[in-house]
């Protein structure tokens, strides 16, 4: 997290003015059935408030940052594609 | 007793106090009426002894019992309390807001809180659905999710989608995280911005599948033994036992 002096946050950081991409609602989206899913294994789940945040943070975080891992950037792959055609 | 409620309250408020509060404390204050008594109310069993209240209802909501956690007299003085320890107004408000939602919120059930305590000893109860902690956690859940419990879990869904503004990460940064700095700091110092954003929108999260969970286990696996199907009558289900205390 960028920060200020004077806020302790950085406001204007322009990645904070955009949208939320549309991948990561499908995170959100499949971080939900998961929990809906596990839940019919395991009904305590849905008694465990702190369980439900955690697993919606480590899900949002973690599988995109997993994903990186295992495949190559697109953007540096559409880069290079571009650098070779020119 | 209110489930799903609680966790989409919590957005509504921030969007309508802005910066005047802070959203952790309204998390703080919605769970705190519950947050010592609620394993005591269902009980747990450990082998073939079951450790808990022998009367869920006078224990959870009476007097003589703990029921004074859920009075606009506790949530004053823990909120005054919380106001002296971290001297943030925010916190002092959001404890305050988020106490009193969840008490008036379960107000809706056939026992009701002790609104008023100490000055007048009777619950305050407007007998929507069934307070039915007394079967257990999962018939529990069944018996609030066929009656207007889960009207009212619904409409509180609807009414946090109407304020969708709040979920943005433009309105986080801007009002939640400026409301909160030294708090959202110290978290946004172990974790990474994507998963402190997460992080504010996981009590949606959590709610949204509570309703859609319990709802389907309910009526679509029909999972609970003691399930008769849908009743939205006042005070219903009829086929759990109603429960009120004086």
């Amino acid at each position: 997290m960028k920060r200020t002096p004077e806020s302790g946050v950085d406001s204007d950081d322009p990645r904070r003015r955009a949208a939320t991409p549309r991948h990561e609602l499908w995170l959100y989206f499949w971080a939900a059935l998961s929990y809906i899913i596990c839940g019919f294994a395991v009904k305590q789940i849905f008694a465990w408030w702190w369980f439900g945040a955690a697993w919606f943070v480590l899900f949002v975080w973690l599988v995109p940052a997993a994903a990186d891992r295992i495949r190559p950037h697109r953007a540096d792959q559409s880069d290079l594609t571009l650098s070779d055609s020119a | 007793m209110s489930w799903a409620a609680h966790d989409f309250e919590t957005y509504v408020i921030q969007k309508h106090l802005g910066t005047r509060v802070s959203f952790l404390a309204v998390v703080v204050g919605t769970y705190l009426p519950d947050a010592l008594t609620k394993w005591w109310v269902y009980g747990v069993n450990k082998g073939p002894i079951k450790f808990g209240s022998d009367n869920p209802a006078q224990f959870h909501r009476g007097w003589p019992g703990a029921g004074f956690t859920h009075s606009i007299i506790f949530i004053v003085a823990l909120a005054g309390l919380i106001f002296q320890f971290t001297k943030s107004k925010p916190w002092g408000i959001g404890v305050l807001v988020g106490g009193l939602a969840h008490i008036l919120t379960d107000t809706s059930d056939t026992v009701g809180t002790l609104l008023f305590w100490p000055f007048y000893n009777e619950n305050i109860s407007t007998g929507l659905w069934a307070y039915a902690a007394t079967v257990g956690r999962y018939d529990d859940a069944a018996a609030y999710y066929s009656s207007l419990g889960f009207v009212m879990d619904a409409a509180w869904l609807v009414i946090a989608l109407l304020h969708f503004n709040v979920f943005r990460e433009k309105y986080f940064w801007d009002v939640v995280v400026q409301a909160d700095v030294r708090v959202w700091t110290r978290i946004g110092n172990v974790l990474p911005d994507r998963a402190v954003l997460a992080l504010y929108r996981a009590g949606m999260f959590y709610g949204f599948t509570r309703l859609i969970f319990w709802s389907i286990w309910t009526h679509i696996v029909q999972g609970a033994s003691i399930y008769q199907g849908w009743d939205l009558s006042l005070g219903g289900p009829w086929w759990v036992p109603s429960v009120s205390l004086p």
